[in-house]
């Protein structure tokens, strides 16, 4: 299920959260970077139906979501995590699943509650399916929301930084689950946390405030970071006075930095092969201030 | 009703919460608690036949429109909710139905028990619904509203309350103006059940059904219901 935007932009009051956002989405598992605040998240609620959009065009699987019509369309053939996603802590996953199928028209009983069954197992939540969400961690509600999202087997799911605030463990879980989801469908996913993104999406885009810096493979992104990466060990404990720190490891040596910068941060620095975060960090370098 | 919608009403029963289920039945039980200390007081028959209509005319509408802006205010899930096909005011209708139901039960079961007991002091009893359901109606559109509008729930009951109290403390004046008087939601229990009783219920029933109307066009456009919290 493709998407398209053309001009879409979207005003809170005075606040413009999208400037004009260009991009074209083929399928697949797609990577959508950027830091709070960037605009992300009222772009995937524009896509999900749940805020219409202010202006520009948009269309999901050849859907107008300027339109109300457009709008359910999409929703019909949608999985949406949101970023927060309360829950109901009176019911249990299994009750909360069922609540939602039905609101998703998932009409036949003895479907729905096979579809809900297999889903708890496959996020491995079959064994807590009759306990009472109240008492859920962070992890295990992300695993409840991703399973709702899949209700219906929609063919776009669009996921809203859905590994923010979990333990390592559950992120590495959460991303392999997310990566097996993308076969046959477009999965969008919204993140300020680039290892996510390294780790799953083949094709990304970067906003920063409210705007499209960048779209392409994750490769290419990776390589907005070469020539402009370094290493350099200070003994002094000081940052180099010049560049973006990526991070900072103290050994017996001297504290190790990693930097992102045009020119070399120092005499002793040395050129370094960039991953995705330094090709993330050098795009927002170049990208022009908002 | 098809059988498959069945479970979904069962849902948003449990979703409306405990506000919908516990809110009619326990405006009636302080009215009746009410009630039985003022006649141990030594009050008559006509003053304690006052008060049991005053808390199906007043009391029991404040409490339902109470609990329907709690509804429709607060909901975890509510960004999930508009993302599915499912209209959101749709489901929200499905959880105010639930509480309406509730409401209306209380006050059927209550009117009986107040009538078999000899201590009703309001109209016929086939007209007793024009006693609770009018004010019921305009109260909850009212709170509603203003809960949408203001996106508050402790500004929409804030302002209820106060204007719910402004009627019931300055019940001459609103009585005496002429303007004030189709809009006056006690008039069974502090006027009596005479001329203009009824146009005064029916002004509550339309301007009731007013607010319910722009509530309803309201959530034509869903995502207002967004706290700047959640926006």
């Amino acid at each position: 299920m493709d998407i398209q935007t053309t001009g879409l932009s979207r005003r809170f009051g005075k606040v413009t959260a999208l400037h004009s956002v260009d991009l074209s989405v083929p399928g697949g598992m797609y990577g959508l970077l950027g830091a709070n605040g960037a605009g992300k998240t009222t772009l995937m609620r524009i896509l999900a139906g749940v805020l219409p959009p202010g202006g520009g065009e948009v269309r999901v699987g050849g859907h107008d979501l300027t339109t109300g019509a457009g709008r359910t369309a999409v929703q019909r053939r949608l999985g949406y995590l949101p970023q927060d996603l309360g829950l109901y802590p009176d019911l249990t996953p299994r009750e909360f699943l069922d609540y939602v199928g039905l609101l998703k028209g998932l009409d036949d009983t003895r479907a729905r509650r096979q579809q809900v069954d297999e889903l708890l197992e496959l996020v491995a939540l079959s064994e807590v399916a009759g306990r009472r969400m109240k008492g859920f961690s962070g992890g295990m509600r992300r695993r409840v929301g991703i399973a709702q999202a899949l209700l219906g087997d929609p063919a776009l799911i669009v996921v809203d930084e859905p590994t923010a605030g979990l333990d390592p463990e559950e992120r590495v879980r959460f991303r392999s689950l997310l990566a097996g989801l993308a076969g046959h469908r477009t999965v969008l996913l919204s993140t300020h946390i680039v290892e996510d993104v390294a780790q799953t999406c083949q094709h990304a885009a970067v906003m920063a405030g409210g705007r499209v810096v960048y779209t392409g493979t994750v490769p290419d992104l990776v390589r907005m970071g070469e020539g402009a990466t370094w290493e350099v060990v200070t003994t002094t404990g000081a940052p180099p006075p010049v560049g973006v720190v990526v991070s900072a490891i103290s050994r017996t040596d001297g504290t190790h930095y990693r930097v992102i910068s045009s020119t070399a941060p120092g005499a002793h620095a040395v050129p370094a092969a960039p991953s995705l975060e330094d090709g993330y960090v050098a795009l927002m370098q170049r990208a022009p201030a908002q | 009703m098809p059988t498959h919608r069945l479970p979904l009403w069962r849902y948003e029963s449990r979703r409306a919460g405990w506000a919908a289920r516990a809110a009619p039945p326990a405006a009636l039980l302080v009215t009746l608690v009410m009630a039985l200390l003022t006649a141990s007081g030594g009050a008559g028959h006509d003053q304690v036949g006052q008060l049991l209509l005053t808390g199906l005319e007043a009391i029991l509408p404040l409490a339902v429109g109470m609990a329907a802006v709690t509804i429709v205010a607060r909901d975890g899930c509510r960004e999930l909710q508009l993302s599915l096909p499912a209209r959101y005011a749709g489901t929200l209708g499905r959880r105010l139905g639930v509480l309406a139901l509730v409401g209306a039960a209380c006050a059927v079961a209550f009117t009986a028990g107040v009538w078999l007991s000899g201590w009703w002091a309001g109209p016929n009893i086939l007209a007793s619904p024009l006693v609770w359901a009018p004010p019921m109606l305009w109260l909850t559109g009212l709170t509603v509203l203003l809960g949408m509008l203001g996106r508050s729930v402790v500004l929409a009951t804030s302002v209820v309350s106060a204007l719910w109290l402004g009627e019931q403390l300055f019940a001459g004046s609103f009585v005496a103006l002429d303007w004030t008087r189709p809009f006056f939601l006690f008039t069974t229990s502090r006027v009596g059940v005479g001329e203009g009783w009824l146009t005064n219920r029916l002004a509550l029933v339309g301007s009731g059904l007013l607010f319910v109307a722009v509530v309803v066009l309201l959530l034509r456009r869903p995502h207002l219901l967004l706290t700047e919290e959640e926006e």
